[in-house]
């Protein structure tokens, strides 16, 4: 291999490395705090969804967790969004601008301990989708609003 | 093959985002409505952190909106095709859409006069900003269309 082609192929592996919008995306089994009007939890924290306690949602993340009493919950809305794989597009080929690559969103309405409605949208991996939103469903007794017939069909599959 | 890696850096770098001159995906603008103070096509950055009121910062100033004089959120889009893109990097991008995302807010304000600012929204502030006005106002927001909820609720 000349010193070319291998100054192009490292270019290439740090250009993969370091493209967000190639592996900006959430671990499988992970969530992401992405907003709301949970005090003091930073936008776009990641962590992790645990669904075993049985009064209370707990997504926990490094610093520590964040805590939802299903009986406080009074809304639940699941929606998708889907983009182009751009990254991919643009480094192998323009074929994946046909695909698309999804990203679920679970939005919380909840009241908290001072009785005030705050809101928490919750970024969801891919594997976590279904048993999250069951689990929501069945300790809260509310239904999830579905954005449309794609989320819930997505969500069953999940 | 310099040119080529040259290429290549800048093929991505015109994907990112911060190099398009549309609104960053975390940004807000005013695009107008009755507040005398702003100008039509401010840009800065909107949020909802504070308990009592809205706040939309701007190069120069603040704007802020109590949630309690807050009496109507509506919420629409704009969609249009990638046409600038199919011409300066590939045709295939004439397949995807381009969004675009509008919050009016009605209020009153400190003279008791009813008010309307239209907001334009970043595509990674929608869904969290409508989330949390809903939280914060007790009101619901008003969807321009069934298109406009998925949108809504999907960002």
């Amino acid at each position: 291999m000349t010193l070319m082609k291998k100054r192009f192929v490292f270019c290439v592996v740090i250009v993969l490395l370091l493209s967000s919008a190639l592996w900006a995306g959430l671990g499988s089994h992970d969530a992401i705090y992405v907003g709301g009007t949970v005090p003091d939890l930073k936008e776009k924290t990641e962590g992790k969804p645990v669904l075993t306690d049985d009064k209370a949602f707990v997504f926990k993340y490094k610093d520590g967790s964040l805590t939802i009493p299903y009986a406080q919950v009074d809304s639940l809305e699941y929606g998708q969004k889907a983009g182009r794989r751009v990254g991919l597009a643009v480094v192998v080929s323009p074929l994946f601008l046909l695909s698309h690559k999804r990203r679920h969103f679970l939005t919380v309405g909840y009241t908290d301990e001072n009785k005030k409605q705050q809101a928490a949208v919750i970024e969801l991996g891919k594997d976590v989708i279904h048993p999250t939103l069951t689990v929501f469903e069945t300790k809260s007794g509310k239904k999830v609003e579905y954005q449309d017939d794609e989320a819930r069909k997505s969500a069953a599959e999940k | 093959m310099k040119k080529l890696i040259l290429s290549l850096f800048c093929v991505i770098f015109l994907f990112e985002s911060s190099a398009w001159a549309g609104l960053g995906s975390d940004k807000t603008m005013y695009m107008g409505g009755t507040v005398s103070s702003l100008k039509d096509g401010t840009e800065g950055s909107s949020s909802y952190k504070d308990e009592k009121v809205f706040t939309f910062t701007y190069e120069g100033g603040k704007f802020e909106v109590p949630y309690d004089q807050i009496n109507d959120l509506e919420y629409g889009q704009k969609a249009g095709r990638r046409v600038g893109v199919a011409i300066a990097v590939t045709w295939m991008a004439l397949f995807s859409k381009k969004r675009r995302h509008f919050l009016t807010i009605g209020y009153k304000d400190a003279n008791d006069k009813q008010q309307a600012a239209v907001f334009e929204l970043g595509k990674n502030i929608v869904r969290v900003t409508l989330a949390s006005l809903e939280a914060r106002t007790g009101r619901k927001i008003d969807y321009e269309d069934d298109e406009a909820r998925k949108g809504g609720r999907g960002n």
